[in-house]
């Protein structure tokens, strides 16, 4: 059986009770996801321009500093794991999205979001 | 044991002592229940002859559709073919007794639905009902006598156990009357699962006083073979016997001591493979504790007693040939917590040597125990999680779908996930220094020389694990001991409040096996260590999650709720962006930590969870 030193006791103990408090803003996350998936709906439908695409592509990067402001780097780690399957993930969803008013409302409400002061957590 | 007087319950320890030599021994002769176990004895069955009758009156029993089988001791009688029961004919008591006893062995598979499992057990009527408590009622004529079959019709009185018969494997059951107190009293085990006075009929429509007189015989009800092919014990029968009178407490414990016993077949079937690196020898493997134990300074009451200053007390097991040649004793002990069936195995080492390369240094100290939790499906057809213990922490792997795991190739990560078998058998690496309990290997290096130290090897993962073949296995399933029963003198002295050292030595390290049992709050929870790698404490950082769950760094992400998509970072419900119900996977209640609580039943070990309840029944 194993008999740790005290010191490597010290370091598990500090390392889980920072664990504890740390966080990741799910809102934050939900605003990613949105200003993502009108991204995507924008460019599917041609509805979007270039300058559109920068705000609602600056608008995500916002949404997820906002989303792991207060998370571990374990967290910002597992954020970053699931960033690339949820945008595959998103993407698949929308391939067959119809270009009709409710997207249009959908889109024209998260390009406006895009455009009002960076969230904060 | 040893019973005198008759063929012993052991059978295979057979007395030459003739019952009618020890028939004038007076009743109770004395406290000894060797002895006093002999009185009043009406009939006893071993099945290891077939009906045969190994009490002086030879009442052999026809078998019938009866089947011979493995017993609890030597051979027993397996009563799963329909209307396949124990008939007994009218036994003459010839002592006029108005008390008795009827004790066996019984293993059932399943009990069935209540209004149908009836386990005909023993003589009277001792009926299994479908949840698994033990009812032995005596049939009350029309004029409220006990008829025992003799008239159609007639009610049962039953008194019955409040704890149930453990499925797949022998418990032991004593009934025993004892007429002048009227007092029926049921045992499991050799502990007593029930009492009642029985001096009216109560509920039945006639009275008067009822005196339980033997010759007694199967309710007619049983003994007719039944077309519907109900009756039906889907189970097994040992070691019955029969006394003319009420067997003392002491008596009962002596014929469910368990110590001769073959365990529990899942207990043997599902015994871990140890695998041991090639040049284990030299750091000891594991031995018998009570050779140990026996070589340890002890008090007048035989209690260990501590002694100062270091080094090795000089009993650890260097010899190779001892992986085949079944010396080696694993110790279990198994508890139940619903259907499930959780096994701890454990073994023990004389000595663990100095760990003394550069990270994670280790001190040398006698008396090292080890061990691993095997948790069973709860059908018992296999296996549905492992965990793998140290003195410093341990984790767990399960048998179900695994989630997406990240980072990719590290801890937990790396591999396939779950664990391997060789047949039934879980496979379980043993590290050479500290004889920690691994899921798989940790090789030498190209070219590492063993003898010399590496600064990694004692760290909770480093510990070396490269057997060469076969040849340094040890199949654990040979030689098993149970550590709730005393077949080795140690163990009654391991048992609360015990608390002295195993380890005499400036270590002072001690672990109490018998005080560790399956379902404490040690083994209940997944994992204990960190989440993330260290050189010491990291136990946590290969355990799983829930089957299904993702494995992230730190956490254990759950799978969506029903009805929503896993859109990777959020679980979403909806078609459309505009439609979307959302909830974050990262927050709340929808992650959990690495040391939850190990499931009860299959739901989260060997599959996913299903509906709205498990989500939120499980962490």
């Amino acid at each position: 059986m194993m008999k740790a030193k005290a010191s490597s006791v010290l370091i598990a103990f500090a390392v889980g009770a920072f664990s504890a408090q740390a966080k990741v803003n799910d809102q934050c996350i939900l605003r990613w996801e949105q200003s993502l998936s009108a991204q995507m709906i924008g460019s599917q439908c041609r509805w979007m321009d270039t300058a559109t695409r920068d705000k609602l592509i600056a608008s995500q990067q916002a949404s997820l500093a906002c989303a792991v402001a207060d998370a571990t780097d374990a967290e910002k780690d597992d954020v970053t794991t699931l960033i690339s399957e949820s945008s595959r993930r998103i993407a698949d969803s929308l391939r067959n999205v119809p270009c009709e008013a409710k997207a249009r409302q959908f889109y024209d409400g998260e390009v406006q979001k895009a455009s009002a002061p960076t969230p904060t957590h | 044991m040893d019973l005198t007087g008759f063929r012993p319950i052991e059978a295979k320890l057979a007395s030459a002592v003739i019952f009618f030599l020890l028939a004038a021994i007076p009743a109770h002769s004395g406290t000894d229940p060797k002895t006093s176990i002999n009185e009043g004895l009406m009939a006893y069955y071993t099945f290891d002859d077939g009906g045969h009758d190994s009490s002086p009156y030879h009442r052999d029993l026809t078998l019938g559709s009866i089947r011979i089988g493995t017993g609890a001791i030597g051979q027993g009688a397996s009563l799963r073919a329909p209307n396949a029961f124990l008939k007994l004919d009218t036994l003459g008591f010839p002592r006029n007794s108005e008390s008795f006893s009827v004790s066996g062995w019984i293993k059932m598979d399943s009990f069935g639905p209540a209004s149908t499992s009836r386990g005909l057990a023993f003589a009277g009527v001792s009926v299994v009902r479908g949840s698994g408590l033990i009812q032995f009622a005596f049939a009350i004529d029309a004029q409220g006598n006990p008829a025992f079959g003799t008239g159609a019709g007639t009610t049962g009185v039953p008194v019955g156990t409040v704890k149930a018969l453990r499925l797949g494997r022998w418990n032991h059951v004593s009934v025993t009357y004892d007429g002048s107190s009227k007092m029926i009293r049921i045992y499991l085990d050799g502990v007593e699962a029930q009492a009642a006075r029985i001096d009216k009929v109560g509920n039945l429509a006639v009275s008067g006083p009822w005196h339980p007189v033997f010759p007694a015989n199967l309710d007619a009800e049983y003994q007719n073979p039944d077309p519907s092919g109900r009756l039906i014990l889907n189970g097994d029968v040992d070691q019955v016997v029969l006394h003319d009178r009420a067997l003392t407490p002491e008596e009962v414990r002596f014929l469910a001591d368990r110590g001769l016993l073959a365990p529990p077949d899942y207990v043997v079937k599902f015994a871990p493979q140890l695998r041991f690196t090639k040049d284990s020898a030299r750091w000891g493997y594991p031995m018998s504790a009570q050779t140990f134990f026996n070589a340890l300074p002890k008090d007048a009451n035989g209690v260990p007693i501590r002694t100062h200053g270091g080094g090795s007390v000089g009993v650890e097991n260097n010899n190779f040939s001892t992986l085949r040649d079944g010396s080696i004793p694993t110790y279990f002990q198994e508890r139940f917590i619903g259907d499930q069936v959780r096994i701890n195995y454990w073994w023990f080492s004389g000595y663990q040597h100095e760990c003394i390369p550069v990270l994670a240094p280790q001190s040398a100290h006698n008396g090292d125990w080890e061990h691993v939790t095997v948790i069973l499906k709860e059908d018992r057809s296999g296996i549905a999680a492992v965990s793998y213990y140290q003195h410093n922490g341990h984790y767990t792997r399960i048998a179900g779908i695994h989630g997406p795991c990240s980072p990719a190739g590290t801890g937990r990560c790396d591999g396939s996930g779950g664990f391997d078998l060789d047949a039934t058998h879980p496979i379980v690496y043993v590290g050479r220094i500290a004889h920690g309990n691994y899921h798989n290997t940790n090789r030498y290096l190209p070219g590492r020389d063993p003898n010399q130290p590496d600064p990694t090897e004692c760290t909770y993962y480093g510990d070396i694990r490269d057997p060469r073949n076969s040849d340094d296995y040890l199949d654990s399933s040979r030689n098993l001991i149970d550590l709730d029963w005393n077949r080795e003198p140690w163990i009654a002295k391991d048992r609360a409040p015990a608390n002295w050292i195993w380890g005499p030595d400036e270590s002072y390290v001690s672990t109490h096996p018998t005080q560790k049992p399956p379902d404490d709050s040690e083994h209940r929870v997944a994992c204990e260590g960190a989440p993330t790698f260290l050189f010491a404490s990291d136990g946590c950082y290969k355990s799983e999650c829930i089957a299904g769950d993702d494995e992230a760094s730190e956490d254990c992400l759950k799978e969506c709720k029903p009805g929503y998509t896993n859109v990777g970072l959020t679980c979403n419900k909806g078609t459309w962006p505009w439609e979307w119900s959302v909830y974050g996977r990262l927050t709340g209640g929808n992650k959990y930590s690495y040391p939850y609580t190990l499931p009860r039943t299959d739901i989260g070990l060997t599959r996913r969870r299903e509906t709205d309840q498990q989500w939120s029944d499980l962490p």
